[in-house]
């Protein structure tokens, strides 16, 4: 079910809930979050035609569009695809990721408008019809030359740019919750990480089509810088992930595991410490320490980066709140956590490796001064 | 290789066509049935999920029977997608972008060729010419927008 999303300070949302679904739960952070979405893409796309008619005052208003269109779009998808690692490297970050499916859409209608203009410059004029056109028209251009050189200036490129525009079609018509309760988290998980799919074929469709055209190292060298950036922040955030999931060798006793001091979770805040097999969430919520999986029921998002409002957990992503006690969501909702029994010992915070069944209640383990 | 094309596109467009037809009566009669969430919503939400339905109408269709069979299928019954099996699927996609990705930008900067071909830098000091390879370059003879016939069969 869908929440009403409000951010208050630093950033992090304040929760009041909904029991049906909206189109937009436009709110004042999210109309923000556009205004300067669309400012900052008004603003690039002003400055390419600008520059772009400075250096060729003869291009035409097409193509202006063309490449404006596709320029805005590729920067978008790098921006896209580094929030996510950047929201697990730095928590400030995080206002960031929420939202980040409004930055989706755009780019899919930034990409279409791109691919349609392309098909009426390059294709409407023929007497094949121009979608089968885009398929086809370099069918016979593709060749070895008589010298033995590949020829790929007649590459078929298009095909790339038009299997990736499905795959954001896609995630862009399913971005609503809707589709996600509907197709189900897992289904709709694994159909959004097409990005990455979507990501390759849009490099090899720049790669095969503008950069036979262009000379100059310009567009090659920003092409791979932002490659660099977007992998290597990934890399950054798949090895700070890992850290977390060895988590040393803590100790073991009666079927509790040795997580972290109290003093580390601070009043209101969340924890995420590694017991068993899984991530654990650890929470302080009146001078009680609660646990319960760090696996949000929404998109999976770590409930342990979350902080407590108005005596709820809250994820951080998108503020889907559960009971720290029982770990089920407030009524009407039904979405619920496994719960963790904790315990104290000598100001360490101990957890249970196994989970609790789905709605045991915990009343949390008292934190004593010391 | 044409006609496999135009034959996957009619095949495309057909799929679309039905898929407007199964939303008007999905948005009729099985939105509510499916999801009691979508009670009291009001045009733009429909209007929102509305390019989805046309788009996944197969998958809709089955989970729409299994809820007129009394069988419920939402996503608060099914599972989180694991975040240790995200993860590897995300190191997975990483890897193959990491290995694929730039061998395949190199390779076409590599064997770009010497001229850049004038046919796919279209400015208005460009005419289309014989040389070109786009469709209305290749293959057309029209002047003008609109002017070529639909190549479906």
């Amino acid at each position: 079910m869908p929440r009403h999303l409000e951010f208050g300070a630093r950033g992090f949302p304040d929760v009041a809930m909904s029991a049906s679904y909206r189109a937009i739960d436009w709110n004042r952070q999210k109309c923000l979050y556009d205004l300067t979405l669309g400012g900052l893409l008004t603003l690039g796309l002003g400055t390419f035609i600008g520059v772009s008619l400075l250096v060729s005052p003869n291009t035409t208003v097409e193509t202006l569009l063309i490449r404006g269109s596709s320029v805005s779009a590729l920067l978008l998808l790098h921006v896209i695809l580094c929030i996510g690692p950047l929201a697990r490297l730095d928590t400030r970050f995080l206002p960031l990721l929420y939202n980040r499916r409004h930055l989706g859409v755009t780019l899919f209608l930034l990409a279409l408008v791109h691919g349609a203009f392309a098909v009426v410059q390059f294709h409407a004029l023929g007497n094949e019809n121009p979608l089968v056109s885009v398929f086809t028209a370099y069918e016979r251009d593709y060749r070895v030359l008589a010298d033995g050189r590949v020829n790929l200036a007649h590459f078929p490129f298009e095909p790339f740019g038009a299997a990736a525009l499905i795959i954001l079609f896609l995630m862009a018509a399913t971005s609503h919750d809707f589709w996600l309760r509907n197709l189900g988290a897992s289904f709709w998980k694994a159909m959004h990480l097409g990005v990455y799919l979507a990501y390759g074929l849009v490099l090899v469709h720049v790669a095969l089509g503008v950069l036979q055209s262009e000379r100059g190292a310009v567009y090659p060298g920003l092409l791979a810088v932002g490659f660099a950036v977007v992998a290597g922040l990934h890399l950054a955030a798949a090895r700070k992930e890992a850290r977390l999931d060895r988590g040393g060798n803590p100790a073991e006793l009666d079927g509790f595991m040795e997580a972290c001091a109290v003093h580390e979770i601070a009043e209101g805040r969340g924890k995420v410490v590694f017991a068993g097999d899984q991530r654990v969430a650890l929470f302080r919520h009146r001078d009680r320490i609660f646990a319960t999986s760090n696996l949000c029921r929404h998109q999976g998002g770590p409930i342990g980066e979350g902080r407590i409002v108005d005596g709820c957990i809250t994820c951080p992503w998108h503020g889907w709140n559960y009971q720290p006690e029982d770990g089920c969501s407030p009524p009407p909702f039904k979405e619920m956590l496994a719960t963790y029994d904790t315990c104290i010992r000598d100001g360490r915070v101990w957890v249970k490796t196994m989970a609790n069944p789905l709605e045991t209640r915990c009343d949390g383990s008292v934190v004593t001064a010391t | 290789m044409v006609e496999f094309v135009r034959t996957s596109l009619l095949a495309l467009a057909a799929y679309g066509v039905l898929g407007l037809f199964f939303a008007f009566v999905f948005h009729l009669r099985g939105l509510h049935t499916l999801d009691t969430g979508s009670r009291g919503t009001g045009l733009g939400f429909r209007l929102l999920i509305t390019p989805g339905i046309v788009a996944l109408w197969p998958l809709l269709a089955w989970r729409w029977r299994a809820a007129r069979r009394g069988g419920s299928f939402l996503g608060g019954t099914d599972s989180p997608v694991s975040a240790r099996q995200l993860r590897a699927t995300h190191a997975l996609a990483w890897k193959a972008l990491a290995l694929t990705a730039p061998v395949m930008v190199a390779a076409a900067l590599w064997w770009r060729p010497k001229e850049a071909p004038s046919s796919r830098i279209p400015t208005s000091s460009h005419a289309p010419s014989a040389a070109g390879s786009a469709n209305h370059l290749k293959r057309g003879n029209a002047s003008a927008f609109g002017v070529w016939s639909p190549g479906l069969p």
